[in-house]
């Protein structure tokens, strides 16, 4: 009987398996050390600087970068500190992304695994449902839910949520088709396990690998869609602000003070891009065929 | 089989809906169960056996439907709302499935796959659920159950997954397990094992036990009555002992007649020629007929199952030339 017992590598699950894989990817370590350190300086930065992101110094109107006087980063044309501005319209662009991209991915999962699950009519009806919020122009909704409900942070989360939804349904959904057909799917079934569990307990454990990953990129096609909205207005409004604010006003005022475009441009397409290799380095790590 | 059965199935019939018709892959199948008892399913593949299986815990693919009666201490299973269904299927009615190696969620411990049934059926507490579940490991005689709680599916061979499916399929005390093909995708000395521990578990609990297979040894040493199936109909079912020393069905016989003897000369194999019919297009007669070396022009009609007498117990055999032997 002993010569049947595993070999002693005592409770190595799936997931420490694949953060083994996901260590040894040295571009995706780097991204996530990045992404920690952004997040860090757009949570405390604010408060170690001088300057307060609205206030405006009247002595300093479109002040280039320099380390001479306190503005590290340069001033705008209201003579706003730009570096404060940067990181805490992080922290909204940072916040909009994640916040945005859990609900998103919460909404698709629970949609993408019921209809797959379910089968038949019920997945029909699911599905035509994100067949026609793929078709609904998005913008002219979000125009429309800001001129009912008013300009707010949360409108803009449910607002990016409400179109961003369908490409994880749809993912999941396919995944689910496949995994209901599993043997252990049916034995969860012979033992009574009611269907609710079965799809939430059973399935989505074995989803989570692929909607992570898919979570990695979702986050900078929601800081883009952000920044789309403030440019139209329908977004965050002065004087609170977000790298896609940022970016729209810096670009501007690219012939008199490239400073304005460079450092929140810098800062979102560096995130962007570890987003990106976090995305892939989990891909890899999580991969199946590559164990 | 008068007594009042545990379990009772009456005339069953699977049939699936396909883009070709409608197909049948189990025809007027009925029999008994008696609490501890064991009854073996033998059958080539497609012989309609593991949809009697699935039928019985309703587990039938969508496109499926079944008719008749599956009676679970008087109550027909066939009709039971989900819910209901979920009452009886786990708790009274277990299953293990013929594939252990993917039987098992890879996602969750050992520990949370198994403390489910209990903690879904019984409310058990974790802490009674997983007392239980190592309590049941150690009966399986499976090394370090603490160990085994906390580890994953991956890190088993396939015969100790087989056993902590069997664990987890006896931890709610089941009345009848189902065991679909429980050895096939093992090897031979793990199957032994399994064989041994299901005969073991079945006089300790005094479960009744269902056996698929297509492994006549098998049933050979497991079980009290035998179900020959072929085609998606009862060829012949009989004690066991009748059915081994007392064959009436010539597809029995040749069942019998080709499993290889350790004294046969290397070229003596014998095989039943030709193929198991196709559900597409079943023989309208006796679904053997094509491949039986008795078959004549009787055997176009369909032959139903009917009692012989062997003097001693029930001996039902669905040939039209049950008299002449040999």
């Amino acid at each position: 009987m002993h010569s049947l017992t595993p070999a002693a590598e005592p409770e190595r699950s799936p997931w420490r398996d694949a953060l083994q894989r996901f260590r040894r990817n040295k571009a995706a370590v780097t991204s996530l050390v990045f992404l920690i350190f952004v997040t860090a300086l757009c949570i405390i930065g604010p408060w170690l600087l001088p300057h307060a992101y609205d206030s405006t110094d009247w002595d300093a109107l479109k002040l280039a970068p320099s380390l001479t006087n306190s503005h590290f980063g340069g001033t705008d044309e209201s003579g706003r500190d730009l570096l404060v501005r940067c990181l805490v319209g992080g922290r909204i662009s940072l916040m909009v992304g994640i916040l945005t991209t859990l609900t998103s991915i919460a909404l698709g999962v629970v949609w993408g695994a019921t209809a797959g699950y379910l089968g038949g009519a019920v997945d029909q009806v699911m599905m035509r449902i994100v067949d026609i919020m793929y078709a609904v122009p998005y913008l002219l909704i979000a125009i429309l839910l800001v001129t009912v409900l008013g300009r707010d942070f949360y409108l803009v989360v449910l607002a990016i949520t409400a179109f961003s939804w369908m490409d994880t349904a749809r993912l999941v959904r396919g995944q689910t088709l496949s995994l209901r057909k599993m043997e252990f799917v049916e034995a969860a079934r012979a033992m009574g396990v009611s269907t609710p569990r079965i799809v939430f307990e059973h399935i989505v454990p074995n989803l989570m690998g692929l909607v992570l990953v898919y979570a990695t990129v979702t986050v900078p096609g929601v800081i883009l869609t952000e920044s789309v909205l403030s440019f139209l207005g329908l977004g965050i409004q002065e004087p609170m602000t977000s790298w896609g604010v940022l970016i729209h006003d810096g670009a501007q005022m690219l012939d008199s003070a490239a400073w304005l475009l460079i450092l929140p441009a810098l800062m979102l397409s560096l995130t962007l891009y570890s987003f990106n290799y976090l995305g892939d380095g989990l891909r890899d790590a999580l991969d199946p065929k590559d164990r | 089989m008068s007594r009042s059965s545990l379990l009772e199935v009456k005339s069953l019939n699977v049939y699936f809906q396909t883009p070709e018709g409608e197909l049948q892959a189990v025809r007027d199948l009925s029999f008994s169960l008696q609490p501890g008892e064991t009854l073996g399913v033998v059958g080539e593949s497609g012989s309609g056996k593991s949809q009697t299986m699935l039928a019985m815990m309703g587990l039938l693919a969508p496109n499926a439907r079944a008719e008749g009666q599956v009676l679970f201490k008087g109550d027909n299973i066939l009709n039971l709302p989900a819910a209901q269904l979920n009452q009886v299927r786990g708790p009274k009615l277990a299953m293990i499935f013929q594939d252990p190696m993917t039987s098992l969620n890879p996602f969750l411990t050992v520990e949370r796959q198994m403390t489910e049934v209990l903690q879904i059926h019984q409310n058990a507490s974790r802490g009674q659920a997983r007392a239980a579940a190592l309590q049941m490991l150690e009966k399986l005689r499976i090394a370090d159950p603490l160990r085994c709680m906390n580890s994953y599916p991956h890190q088993f061979s396939g015969g100790m997954r087989q056993r902590i499916m069997i664990a987890m399929a006896l931890l709610s005390q089941p009345d009848v397990l189902i065991a679909d093909e429980p050895t096939t995708a093992l090897d031979v000395t793990v199957q032994a094992q399994i064989v041994a521990l299901l005969r073991q578990l079945q006089q300790d609990h005094g479960t009744s036990i269902i056996m698929v297979t297509h492994d006549l040894g098998l049933v050979a040493g497991l079980s009290d009555q035998v179900m020959v199936m072929y085609g998606g109909r009862v060829m012949e079912h009989a004690r066991a002992d009748d059915l081994f020393y007392n064959t009436r069905h010539p597809y029995t016989r040749a069942l019998l007649a080709s499993v290889p003897r350790i004294e046969q000369a290397d070229d003596a194999l014998l095989a039943i020629p030709g193929m198991p019919p196709s559900l597409r297009n079943m023989p309208s007669g006796c679904p053997f007929a094509p491949r039986c070396a008795k078959a004549d022009h009787e055997c176009l009609e369909p032959a139903p199952l009917r009692a012989v007498s062997d003097g001693t117990s029930d001996h039902g055999v669905a040939c039209h030339h049950t008299g002449n032997h040999a």
